[in-house]
């Protein structure tokens, strides 16, 4: 072994801890490097540094010139505090990891085991360690308990996962040149015409998932309900009363309804048929994020975005495996029988532990999907160092209770259907009950079974129809997308990555493309997609993105090289921007209208109960800067109506009138704080009871 | 020339523009599917359209024109 100590490079400081914890033969040192932790330790006589990044430390970025105009296809990687503002920190970190990767000998990356992390590893090893890529070897773990991360250190990969670098390398180029190119033609055409800044952007996931969420709205906007009748019935059946259902779900004419409830209604008929059925309803397949992230936003409202951060941290502390992972597999080698002994440590979870534990031979329900990184999500059956927080110990408890439901029993339900006949038409009677719980025993609260007991019906026996009734009832539009089931409908598109999509989700909110929880698309979002369809409609095509993301993952298998996937995407990319730079004048206004309207949109309170004619917005004091709601014919002098606001935080106006007085409400979001919605009548009675 | 209800640009040898101009494709199929359904006529459609709860925002648009206009 060589002189010199072996750096080991973590992706954030909990994991390098935790590492520098598990590895060391003692209690590791923390040292810091201009206010930078690193740790060091010792083992078997050899020192070793573990040394925190903190995510990516190096981004593409444009070569030379103008960093307002496009076209622009010259980049280079470059250090983040060269390329973004606000990210002095990195500057500190960078010098940290050069000044200790002198007198290294070794070189180790361990940061998480996926295109991103492989990424991040690769470019610090390559430009802050003097070319230590090439010889550096690779950490590969999935928990960051200390058992696993010693058997990583003990099986040390040879050398980096260059593949999974390469595509991650790939990948930030691509979305670079498409995110820059496309975006810098949007913010310039507004900017010519309003003479102002706005932060718009479009990308090469972006856009397809918006031209998604247009194409629902489009339906939903031009949707024509169509009427229907619904047959509701009540039988008497042996001295009880049932509720039956009708052969025929929907009754296309008024005439067949009437016609129905005139031949039924206050008749007898007969029980036709009883029929038993057994279903056996398997346990649900372990999480992978996709679907971590869709459960939590049934359960709790999570979106996408919370739920990974949750999941994230919960992974820094040892509690669950890694979450970015696209796998539905629980392999043997994660030791389920450990994991379970620990999670009978907890006493949450002891009884549940313990049943899967006396329920004979461990082998868990697993999915289609796969994953070469990483397994399902799994915890690791540590017992949290500290109190949970509320968020955390749900997802905690989610994670852990499916875990356990994958070696559950199936479920075993006795369905009963009844038919019957009264006047030639045919109704029946549905019951279930549940004969074995299985697996839902396990996983209480998210699964339950509503059991519709009947007593024992024959064959022959005679039913009262005493209640017939038709209800008219309209087809409803498709259901807007909210932000898990936009998430499921990006992964069955392939659009995006485990990784990225709850983040693309969040920047389609944030460039006010989209609005609400039940997802609706706003002007300018509409606008964009247009203009896109219009111009370039490859760009926002699903088929083009999906082909792309296919071909970043042949580099990572070594199936592809990143040339060729650069040079086609090159070759897509530059008639469309010159397409775009000849539409500037009409792209811009259109946009510039669209952005004006929304901006309106967003201040509109509601009308005026004072004078009548104008509206409420949310309005600045020409004089003191302030904000307060007033009239819009306030500046005119025709109506002084005017409410105070707060001044701090970010303010929405609510689309539920208050509860109280009917009034507009405003949401308030200060910063760390969770909303707070109030009613803007300084006379209802829930701002009496505050004061 | 401009769509009468939202201002857009209207479709080569329409009057509205591609939205409305779907959503008015739209009003027209479903009155067939209205008429066999039960006994209506176009007003009453129409109406019946502009304060259905689940009919989109651009089909009551031009609903609501169609009745302005027809008087």
């Amino acid at each position: 072994m060589r002189g010199g100590h072996t750096l080991i490079i973590a992706e954030k400081f909990d994991a390098a801890q935790r590492i520098a914890s598990a590895l060391s033969e003692g209690p590791p040192t923390k040292k810091t490097y201009r206010g930078i932790p690193y740790f060091e330790f010792k083992r078997n006589g050899r020192k070793y540094v573990v040394a925190p990044a903190m995510g990516h430390l190096y981004t593409v970025t444009q070569r030379a010139g103008d960093r307002s105009l496009y076209p622009v296809f010259e980049y280079t990687w470059a250090p983040r505090h060269l390329a973004e503002r606000g990210a002095k920190k990195i500057k500190t970190i960078i010098s940290a990891i050069e000044k200790l990767s002198r007198r290294a000998s070794e070189f180790i990356n361990a940061t998480d085991y996926d295109v991103e992390g492989s990424l991040i590893g690769y470019m610090i090893l390559k430009h802050a360690c003097g070319g230590a890529e090439k010889k550096a070897k690779r950490m590969k773990f999935s928990t960051l308990t200390p058992e696993e991360l010693n058997q990583a250190f003990e099986r040390l990969m040879p050398s980096l996962d260059f593949e999974m670098a390469e595509a991650g390398r790939t990948r930030h180029e691509v979305d670079w040149l498409y995110g820059v190119n496309l975006s810098r033609a949007l913010i310039l055409s507004v900017e010519k015409q309003l003479k102002k800044h706005f932060t718009l952007s479009i990308g090469r996931v972006q856009g397809p998932t918006l031209k998604l969420l247009c194409e629902r709205e489009y339906e939903i906007n031009s949707f024509v309900p169509t009427p229907y009748w619904e047959i509701q019935a009540e039988a008497i059946i042996g001295g009880s009363r049932y509720r039956v259902e009708f052969e025929r779900n929907r009754l296309p004419s008024l005439r067949e309804a009437e016609a129905v409830v005139s031949a039924c209604k206050g008749r007898t008929g007969t029980i036709t048929s009883v029929v038993e059925k057994t279903s056996r309803r398997m346990p649900p397949e372990p999480f992978d994020l996709g679907s971590l992230q869709r459960e939590a936003y049934r359960f709790f409202g999570y979106t996408p975005s919370r739920t990974l951060n949750i999941a994230e941290r919960l992974y820094l502390n040892a509690l669950i495996s890694y979450p970015r992972t696209s796998s539905q597999k629980l392999p043997p080698t994660i030791n389920y029988e450990a994991i379970l002994k620990g999670l009978a440590e907890n006493p949450s979870y002891r009884k549940l532990a313990e049943k899967v534990l006396e329920g004979g031979e461990l082998k868990p329900v697993e999915g289609a999907r796969e994953d070469p990184a990483h397994p399902a999500i799994y915890p690791t059956g540590k017992l949290p160092e500290a109190p949970l927080s509320k968020d955390d110990s749900r997802i905690y408890d989610l994670v852990v209770k499916r875990f356990l439901a994958a070696f559950g029993k199936p479920s075993i339900r006795l369905m009963v259907k009844v038919s019957m006949e009264v006047e030639g038409y045919k109704f029946t009677l549905n019951g279930r009950r549940i004969i074995e719980e299985g697996w839902i025993s396990l996983y209480k609260p998210y699964a339950e079974f509503e059991e519709k007991p009947l007593p024992p019906l024959k064959q022959g026996e005679k039913v009262l129809l005493e209640r017939v009734e038709y209800v008219q009832k309209f087809t409803e539009p498709p259901p807007r997308y909210n932000p898990a089931s936009l998430l499921k409908a990006m992964e069955e598109l392939e659009l995006g990555t485990k990784a990225t999509r709850a983040e693309i989700i969040e920047t389609l909110y944030q460039r006010g493309y989209i609005r609400g929880e039940r997802i609706t698309v706003t002007d300018v979002g509409f606008t964009v997609v247009e203009a896109f369809s219009k111009y370039c409609p490859t760009i926002i095509s699903v088929e083009f993105t999906r082909n792309l993301e296919r071909q970043l993952y042949a580099i990572e298998r070594g199936e592809e090289s990143r040339e060729n996937v650069l040079s086609e995407a090159l070759e897509e990319l530059k008639p469309v921007v010159e397409e775009l730079k000849k539409a500037e004048e009409n792209l811009g206004g259109t946009l510039s209208k669209a952005i004006q309207a929304e901006n309106l949109r967003r201040r509109l309170v509601g009308s005026c109960p004072s004078c009548g004619t104008g509206s409420l917005v949310i309005l600045r004091s020409r004089r003191t800067g302030k904000r307060f709601i007033g009239c819009t014919n306030f500046f005119t002098g025709k109506c002084r109506q005017a409410y105070p606001l707060p001044q701090r935080g970010r303010l929405t106006v609510s689309d539920k009138p208050c509860k109280l007085c009917g009034w507009p409400t405003l949401t308030l979001k200060l910063k760390g704080k969770r909303p707070f919605t109030f009613c803007i009548n300084p006379e209802c009675p829930s701002r009496r009871d505050k004061s | 020339m401009k769509c009468p209800i939202c201002g857009r640009e209207v479709i080569p040898g329409g009057s509205l523009c591609d939205r409305h101009t779907a959503a008015y494709r739209n009003l027209l199929e479903g009155f067939k599917t209205w008429s066999k359904a039960m006994e209506i006529g176009w007003k009453d459609y129409l109406k019946a359209i502009i304060s259905n709860p689940a009919a989109g925002r651009w089909v009551k648009e031009v609903a609501r024109r169609l009745v302005e206009e027809e008087g």
